[in-house]
């Protein structure tokens, strides 16, 4: 572990659950690792694995997809989707070494403090995990 | 197994365009979309045969892919409107799973589509095909050599060494060497009702084939073993972003690994967008960081994530391979990702026409399953 090494953490959030549920956990004042650059969307099911990829090309140490639990997505089977993917995309993401610095999470607008405790968690294994060594590249 | 056969006097070329004249002649088909010999003889090219005489210039036999799947070609022509007349297509069994795949996503009608499938043993690039030619080698003869002498020709490409489809078995009528001890008959093997239809009406000799499903097996089997060689010393190297991106350190842009693939349909794309070309500003940006900063961006990017696109449905034919003109070694990279890929879902792409893509058909009941699960 790096000393002092504070990843980097690119959010993929619902517009309809997660991220209402990170708002919450701000105006809730619920405080949670300013680690966690958030970018808002309709639904994880439009989450194509390219964004995921371009996170970590660009040099995040992690992405969090969050969104609506089983069964509430608003779009019916966005979530499905996303998840369906998630279990190639992370075998990818092993195969390349970056492994662990992808997640999915289902996080609903009334809970602002799970998704706190979610980046909380996150953060502390991307610290363990260290530095995504594609920084290294080009140095 | 029941088949018909037509024995083999000069070659298998031959004997192939005697049963095709067949089809030709007896109107069972109106045209034939076959490979035939190119000008020089250094490669072949798709071809549209209407008149029985100009079966003799057809070389399906040629183990080649020329540069073009005919998966591609049979979507180009049917996807907007289907074909009025009946066509007979011939093609290899990686262009079958690929346009089997291309089925699923609705680029192919299979309308008055007559599949004719080849036996392969594993084809040459087309620049070695070309090479062979010209110093008085028939490839065709080559690759049978080493089929019956039950040994890997270290020529051919990559993927055809990994590829455990000699045959496939969605073709209507297959025509066949496997199963020979020596070149004696081609096999005309229907698998379908369709098939069985047009090669009852046919006077072609009745036949047992004997040895071919142990002979199938048998090449199976040797080919997955390469394939897990290859995938487990390739996995090593592309799990070291440095080794990964030396892979492609040639690579000049030019997306022809993108523009040959047999199943990336798209009309429109991402990478073909300027999505990663940026003013000097952010790249300065960027480069403050670093110190140095790579140019052009979005080499990985694009790599990765064309084969991420790829993976779930990729029939593992190396066109793109073949025709990068840098000779980038893709399948390094490609064939672990795609196979592990299929693993998850432990779908084989290219196989049967109703067996949907784990990553585009909800199936209702899973969806259930994942709601409930939670």
């Amino acid at each position: 572990m790096e000393r002092g090494f504070n990843p980097n953490i690119i959010g993929f959030l619902c517009q309809w659950c997660a991220y209402a549920g990170a708002d919450l956990a701000g105006t809730s004042r619920v405080k949670y690792p300013s680690n966690i650059k958030i970018v808002r969307l309709p639904c994880t099911g439009r989450v194509d694995p390219v964004y995921v990829l371009r996170a970590f090309l660009g040099g995040a140490d992690g992405v969090l997809v969050a969104g609506c639990h089983p069964g509430d997505c608003h779009y019916k089977r966005g979530n499905y989707l996303m998840s369906q993917r998630y279990m190639v995309l992370q075998r990818i993401l092993d195969i390349l070494g970056l492994g662990g610095r992808l997640k999915l999470e289902w996080v609903s607008a009334s809970e602002g403090g799970k998704f706190a405790e979610v980046v909380k968690g996150f953060v502390e294994e991307l610290k363990s995990l260290g530095p995504n060594p594609i920084r290294e590249l080009g140095k | 197994m029941k088949a018909y056969c037509v024995s083999v006097v000069v070659g298998y070329r031959e004997s192939a365009n005697v049963f095709l004249k067949e089809l030709l002649r007896k109107k069972v088909v109106d045209a034939l979309l076959a490979p035939a010999e190119s000008e020089t003889g250094k490669s072949v090219t798709w071809t549209l045969v209407t008149e029985p005489g100009e079966v003799d210039k057809l070389n399906v036999f040629a183990p080649i892919i020329p540069g073009y799947s005919g998966a591609t070609l049979v979507s180009e022509i049917t996807r907007e409107t289907p074909l009025s007349k009946r066509v007979g297509v011939v093609l290899k069994p990686c262009e079958i799973k690929a346009l089997i795949e291309l089925v699923k996503f609705g680029q192919v009608n299979m309308d008055n589509l007559v599949l004719i499938g080849t036996d392969c043993y594993g084809t040459y690039h087309v620049l070695k095909y070309g090479e062979m030619v010209g110093e008085g080698k028939n490839p065709t003869e080559e690759m049978l050599r080493h089929y019956f002498s039950g040994v890997e020709d270290e020529n051919f490409r990559v993927h055809c060494k990994l590829c455990d489809n000699p045959v496939h078995e969605a073709a209507d009528i297959t025509m066949g060497f496997i199963g020979n001890s020596e070149p004696e008959k081609l096999f005309l093997i229907p698998n379908t009702s369709k098939g069985q239809g047009i090669l009852g009406e046919l006077n072609f000799i009745e036949d047992n084939v004997q040895g071919r499903e142990m002979k199938i097996k048998e090449i199976e089997k040797r080919r997955r073993g390469n394939r897990e060689k290859f995938i487990s010393s390739s996995e090593r190297e592309i799990g070291d972003i440095k080794k990964l991106s030396g892979i492609l350190e040639n690579c000049i842009n030019c997306h022809n690994c993108m523009e040959v693939c047999p199943i990336c349909f798209c009309k429109e794309c991402f990478f073909d967008s300027d999505r990663y070309s940026f003013v000097m500003e952010r790249y300065m940006k960027w480069d403050a960081d670093k110190g140095a900063y790579p140019l052009p961006t979005g080499k990985l990017q694009f790599h990765i994530g064309r084969m991420i696109h790829m993976a779930t449905s990729c029939v593992g034919c190396g066109l793109c391979e073949q025709s990068c003109p840098m000779d980038v070694e893709l399948s390094k990279i490609l064939v672990p990702l795609a196979i592990e890929a299929q693993r998850v879902y432990s779908y084989k792409p290219g196989m049967k026409i109703d067996e949907k893509p784990p990553l585009m058909v909800i199936d209702e009941s899973e969806l259930e399953k994942f709601i409930e699960e939670g």
